[in-house]
């Protein structure tokens, strides 16, 4: 090998780390499995006024409880509201909060971890005093008491669960940014005469896109488990607008005559879930540099 | 060791005041303020004594130095929903909810702490995969859905467990109570029981990796042993640690899994007086759950310093 070799730029061959992950990623029957089910789901859920085959809230006195028929596929509700419509608009809501919510609680999570991990000091242990206080209480009963005493309007549904799961974002990004900021780009960019918070923003907080994406993911999943509970428990999403969790509590009551009703919109939130929480992990094992 | 008691003490009882106060402030900023029993034929001259009476018309931080005064008494407050003392309210539900959660948590342990050790020794074969997988789904299952399965399948069709309640009325023996405990423990406890088979086993895959390990190995200890009372007794460290992450989330789903299975303790007190507004209940849970889980937080940190002969607490 003679010097110039060593000297000349990096084969074009080889991959770059974001290509090496997309690919890892798509190696993984779960993660493609989950992206084509969730994907399925968001096209329905988008398209559901011109897929539903009835509205979701025309009742029908005269058909109420039936089973799946020609007319109504998966039957009616208590009700006599067609139950496939309502899984469709349902849908449409669990995943909007859900996505929502996890916008909400990455904008928290990324600036309270940011500023942490870049500033360290006293901003730091407070923030770091927040996480682990928010972590150590069960937030269950202060979302209860939110959404009883502010009303649970999609609004006030998606800041309060925003405002209870950004912890983990922030934890990661802290401990990302409290790395890059030791890098020489960062001398640089202070060299040059770059604010503070715009070298956080602009040049430091990008490079954790990929922890902050797996996180998202992983996040979707517990925003939709929290909304379906608080649905269900009648303190998140109000009927008439359906939800997969309020139409789990609707069912509910009618358990011994008609058990089947009770299976769809929780079985849709399962699937959901563990299709956001396979994605999380098969994103996770991506971009892990160390694999 | 004592100093470093003494540090958490003093923390534990700053959180907590955090917690008290910040829900407080939470209630008191809600709209019109915390409702009290709402009576149609109440003239607004009622409603103002009425507010008088509670000490509602005073500022925030009065009525919460109040309260906290009241509470160091011993005295919760009266509930606004059925008129008792909130501390009898707590003093009904609690031993429910730690009867609920305790036994979810141990069978939790004792299920998935050997599956865990077992899948990890077993890296890569068939039981590792079908653990592992098992797990994955499990975390994800949703406690409210998979408790309401839990129900239709044992009880409306199989009929051989009872749908919910604590026991049958009139009824209340050992045997009965256990009965009814069985669907909700199985509820709560999966989620927990995946969780852990997945960190147990992780963290035993990174013990067994070790040399010390391969020492004990080499010097002819038997393979029983080795995982045991080498590998394991380290694995064990970031398991306890879990569990107290886990305390959280245990309440949090018991309170669902509750409401689910109409399991008379805290969670369904919250709920209702969630429902109701009723703020001096809701003030009294919010006190008594924190103080549940800073108690148990701190048996964890114990357990570390005990089972860790690295820490050292100074």
């Amino acid at each position: 090998m003679s010097a110039t070799d060593e000297l000349l730029p990096a084969a074009p061959r080889s991959r770059s780390p974001f290509a090496r992950s997309w690919r890892s990623f798509w190696r993984k029957p779960g993660a493609v499995v989950s992206v084509t089910i969730l994907g399925l789901m968001i096209v329905v859920a988008i398209l559901a006024p011109w897929i539903a085959p009835y509205d979701p809230a025309r009742m029908d006195m005269f058909n109420m409880l039936s089973g799946p028929s020609a007319e109504h596929w998966l039957g009616t509700d208590e009700n006599g509201r067609d139950v496939l419509s309502r899984l469709i608009y349902g849908g449409r809501v669990s995943l909007a909060v859900g996505l929502a919510s996890v916008t909400g609680a990455i904008a928290i999570g990324a600036t309270l971890g940011g500023l942490a991990g870049y500033f360290g000091g006293w901003i730091d242990s407070i923030v770091s005093r927040l996480i682990d206080g928010m972590l150590s209480i069960p937030l269950f009963f202060f979302l209860l008491t939110t959404l009883a005493l502010f009303g649970s309007s999609l609004p006030i549904l998606i800041l309060t669960i925003a405002a209870t799961t950004w912890m983990p974002v922030a934890r990661i990004v802290r401990g990302e940014i409290t790395a890059i900021r030791e890098n020489q780009y960062v001398e640089a960019a202070k060299a040059l005469g770059v604010g503070r918070l715009t070298i956080l923003f602009r040049h430091i907080l990008p490079q954790s896109t990929p922890s902050i994406i797996v996180a998202a993911t992983l996040g979707i999943a517990e925003a939709i488990i929290v909304e379906s509970a608080l649905s269900y428990l009648g303190f998140g999403v109000r009927p008439p607008m359906p939800s997969w969790g309020n139409m789990l509590a609707d069912a509910r009551g009618y358990i011994f005559q008609t058990p089947i009703l009770t299976v769809y919109p929780g079985a849709l939130i399962f699937i959901c879930v563990l299709a956001f929480n396979s994605i999380g992990d098969a994103l996770r094992d991506a971009t892990d540099p160390r694999k | 060791m004592i100093h470093y008691a003494i540090r958490r003490l003093l923390e534990s009882l700053a959180l907590l005041m955090l917690i008290t106060l910040a829900t407080f402030v939470l209630i008191s900023s809600a709209p019109g303020g915390p409702s009290i029993l709402i009576d149609p034929n109440m003239t607004p001259e009622d409603t103002e004594r009425l507010r008088a009476i509670y000490g509602l018309d005073r500022p925030v931080w009065e009525q919460y130095l109040r309260w906290l005064g009241q509470v160091l008494q011993g005295n919760l407050g009266v509930s606004l929903g059925v008129g008792r003392p909130v501390g009898e309210l707590i003093a009904d539900a609690l031993p429910a909810t730690l009867l609920l959660s305790g036994a979810s948590l141990l069978v939790a342990v004792a299920v998935a702490i050997p599956l865990g050790i077992v899948a990890a020794v077993r890296r890569n074969s068939w039981i590792d995969r079908v653990l592992t997988t098992v797990s994955f789904f499990g975390l994800s299952l949703p406690v409210f859905w998979y408790g309401l399965m839990l129900i239709i399948l044992f009880a409306v069709l199989l009929r051989w467990l009872p749908a919910g309640g604590m026991f049958t009325p009139g009824q209340g023996s050992v045997i009965d109570v256990a009965l009814h405990l069985i669907l909700p423990v199985i509820a709560l406890s999966t989620s927990l029981m995946a969780e852990l088979v997945r960190y147990t086993r992780s963290a035993m895959i990174g013990v067994l990796r070790q040399d010390y390990v391969r020492t004990a190995r080499a010097k002819g200890v038997a393979e029983r042993a080795v995982i045991i009372r080498h590998a394991f007794r380290t694995a064990l460290i970031p398991v306890v640690t879990l569990l107290g992450l886990l305390v959280p989330r245990l309440i949090g789903g018991a309170a669902v899994t509750e409401t689910v299975f109409t399991w008379p303790g805290m969670g369904r007190l919250a709920v209702s007086a969630a429902y109701n507004q009723d703020y001096p209940t809701i003030m009294g849970i919010t006190l008594v759950v924190s103080v549940t889980v800073i108690i148990s937080n701190l048996i964890v940190d114990l357990l570390y310093a005990k089972l860790d002969p690295r820490v050292r607490y100074g």
